[in-house]
């Protein structure tokens, strides 16, 4: 038996268009990811919003904003806003040159019950519609609170310290939960389903295995079958020989798309290896099976691999990445049955959740896949006759 | 008597409508080279692969060395070779790899198998392309890669299933040696062909057969016997009346004669000298004659007189 791992081993291994594919595959297709998607993590960064500021000095609110804006654009301190003290005609300059998103400034009345700050956004302003939405709202979400705070000091001056107290404090509807990462990027998740692909893709050399091995698909299967050797032992050697193979290239993949590509997979690398060995071996498994259906032959039966394989993977997120989450609220079966939103969701839980149970339960779910292919495919083949050849 | 090495009864097998084996029948004893004969789809590939349990048969029985052969007769299958019709190697391994290969499918002990695959490499004489891959090899040398794959492992019984198609007179030559010298070093040999002066050159007992069924059996010699023609005669002739084509169609043992294009033909069904009595007509007649031939029948002869049709048909 070690000698027919060795020989499928080489064979593999000298197969150069095989070999090939199998590493450009991923290393290609992850490449082209990271320069379609490597924006998203940076456009998801937030950075500091700048704004013209013109105070009122004679306002009654006007120490109060001062302070307040300081405070949140205190460098030390994760600022907020990045705020330029300005007169109005500087102010209206750096708006219409776009240095700033907008112009915070005081309310011409000097009412304390009317809402004190005003905002002065451009129409032409060409950057983030999402930083002038940000400011807006905390515009509205200041004079609110000062509303309701100017409110309670003129009718009920009593209750105004514990009106403040409940104003200042948070009130938590959410359980916290620590996260792995809390910056997990949008752009991994689509890596995670391209190595959920690129594992399934081992399924084509599965099928090519399972073709080999029958005398009614290949003069060579025909050779193999009238050897005094168990067909489900030859075939399971070279099984193992392909697994080693997958392994050493997503292994190579893995890296590249860690180390080249700064694909962020967390700090348990070695249990994304795992993932991705079970994944590999769910595709060879999946594979050798619809090799091993039927008598159609090698060109339809990749024909077929190759729309399951799609299938499976634009299921997983490949396309769309919140693809996943449609499956789970309306087909959770579908989620648990599908080999490539296996992998990809047992490395969205390495990457997010502390716990391993979801991602062992991925584990789990891989495995039994591959051990039901692979039994079936044995039962398909395993001493029979064939109707012709 | 010894146990036959093969035995074959009652043979049916069916493609649908189609029946490609039609209460076959066959014996094959130890030593034998057994040459199955007969045209394309006459059913040879198929009794091969029902004999080595690759194919589901419908009615019959066969027996390999006695007993019964199933898919998981490995006992059986390991005193069997094989060498397919098809070139069945694998193309990332060298000519030495390939055999050590197919040679380790059958012999676990590394020494051993290590002497088996030198020699197989020899006697196909493929020593100097050992490192060479299947695809730098010829037609030629591919084929003889092809029966090394199959006989590495010293089996009792080999099939051969037209190794020689597609091959150059000088490789099929050394093929045809090859399979004599396995024979004596004591393999029996199933022989399957549509080239007749092969299996007639090669096989010490020979099988006809077409459209599934066996249509005779016997050596060379019996199989000739059982046909009407014995000899057949040509002679250059430049004029012959048709009264004289009369008489030497009553010659004794003479049961056809035609003349066309200057040529004599003449078939004779037993009996000797029976060139002789024809030119002596001849000197008779005063008929003045060039070129003389005497011809035994070959094999597409009994299988022309078998099946009314040319084995190349």
């Amino acid at each position: 038996m070690l000698l027919h791992f060795k020989y499928s081993f080489l064979e593999l291994l000298r197969n150069r268009p095989q070999m090939f594919w199998a590493f450009a595959f991923p290393l290609l297709v992850g490449t082209m990811f990271h320069l379609a998607f490597g924006r998203l993590d940076a456009d998801e960064l937030f950075s500091p919003v700048p704004v013209a500021v013109v105070l009122d000095a004679e306002h009654p609110a006007c120490d109060g904003i001062r302070h307040m804006l300081d405070a949140l654009s205190e460098p030390e301190d994760d600022p907020f806003l990045i705020v330029t003290y300005v007169s109005m005609e500087d102010a209206e300059a750096l708006l219409s040159e776009k240095e700033v998103y907008g112009i915070l400034h005081m309310a011409e009345s000097r009412d304390p019950a009317k809402p004190p700050l005003c905002l002065t956004l451009s129409a032409e302003m060409s950057g983030d519609p999402l930083y002038q939405s940000i400011l807006n709202a905390f515009v509205d979400q200041f004079n609110l609170t000062y509303a309701a705070i100017a409110d309670i000091a003129q009718t009920d001056p009593a209750k105004l310290s514990a009106a403040m107290e409940s104003l200042s404090a948070e009130t938590a509807y959410l359980r916290p939960e620590t996260l792995e990462t809390s910056s997990m990027s949008q752009s991994a998740s689509y890596f995670f389903s391209l190595i959920a692909m690129s594992c399934l893709f081992a399924a084509t050399a599965g099928s090519e295995i399972a073709i080999t091995n029958q005398a009614n698909l290949s003069p060579l299967g025909a050779r193999k079958c009238v050897s005094p050797v168990r067909r489900s032992a030859a075939t399971l050697c070279e099984l193992s020989a392909l697994l080693l193979q997958e392994c050493v290239v997503m292994t190579i993949a893995l890296l590249y798309y860690r180390n080249v590509l700064s694909v962020d997979f967390g700090s348990r690398f070695g249990y994304v290896l795992l993932a991705t060995l079970c994944g590999c071996l769910a595709g060879i498994s999946l594979g050798y099976f619809v090799g091993s259906i039927g008598q159609f032959g090698r060109f339809q039966k990749n024909g077929i691999l190759v729309a399951i394989i799609m299938t499976c993977s634009m299921l997983s997120g490949l396309m769309i990445n919140t693809m996943r989450l449609y499956v789970e609220a309306f087909c959770p079966l579908l989620n648990r049955i599908n080999p490539a939103a296996l992998i990809s969701d047992a490395l969205y839980a390495l990457a997010v959740y502390p716990s391993p149970d979801r991602y062992f339960k991925n584990i789990a779910g891989l495995l039994t896949i591959s051990a039901l292919f692979c039994l079936g495919g044995i039962a398909l083949t395993r001493r029979k006759k064939y109707a012709g050849i | 008597m010894t146990q036959p090495i093969i035995q074959i009864e009652s043979l049916v097998k069916r493609y649908r409508d189609l029946i490609a084996l039609d209460h076959f029948q066959l014996s094959v004893e130890e030593g034998e080279i057994f040459g199955l004969l007969g045209p394309n789809g006459s059913g040879k590939t198929t009794t091969i692969h029902c004999i080595l349990s690759l194919l589901a048969y419908d009615k019959g029985t066969i027996r390999v060395f006695g007993q019964e052969m199933r898919p998981d007769s490995y006992e059986l299958k390991r005193q069997i070779g094989v060498v397919t019709q098809e070139v069945a190697v694998i193309d990332e391994l060298t000519v030495y790899e390939n055999i050590d290969y197919f040679c380790g499918l059958y012999i676990r002990d590394k020494k051993l198998r290590r002497q088996y695959v030198e020699e197989a490499v020899r006697f196909v004489e493929l020593d100097e392309f050992q490192k060479f891959y299947p695809k730098k090899l010829s037609g030629g040398l591919l084929r003889r890669l092809n029966i090394a794959c199959g006989i590495a492992h010293k089996p009792r019984l080999i099939f051969l299933d037209e190794p020689t198609v597609a091959v150059d007179p000088q490789s099929r030559n050394r093929i045809l040696e090859g399979i004599q010298e396995l024979n004596r070093q004591g393999a029996t040999i199933v022989y399957t062909s549509h080239y007749m002066e092969e299996v007639e050159q090669l096989c010490t007992r020979i099988a006809i057969m077409d459209k599934g069924r066996l249509l005779a059996a016997g050596t060379t010699e019996e199989l000739k016997r059982m046909i009407k023609k014995s000899e057949i005669i040509s002679i250059d002739i430049l004029d012959l009346q048709p009264e004289q084509l009369a008489a030497i169609r009553s010659l004794r043992h003479v049961y056809e004669a035609s003349f066309d294009g200057h040529c004599l033909k003449i078939l004779c069904s037993g009996g000797t000298h029976n060139l002789l009595h024809v030119l002596e007509y001849l000197q008779a007649e005063g008929l003045s004659f060039g070129r003389t031939y005497s011809e035994l029948p070959s094999l597409n002869d009994v299988f022309l007189e078998i099946t009314g049709k040319e084995l190349r048909d």
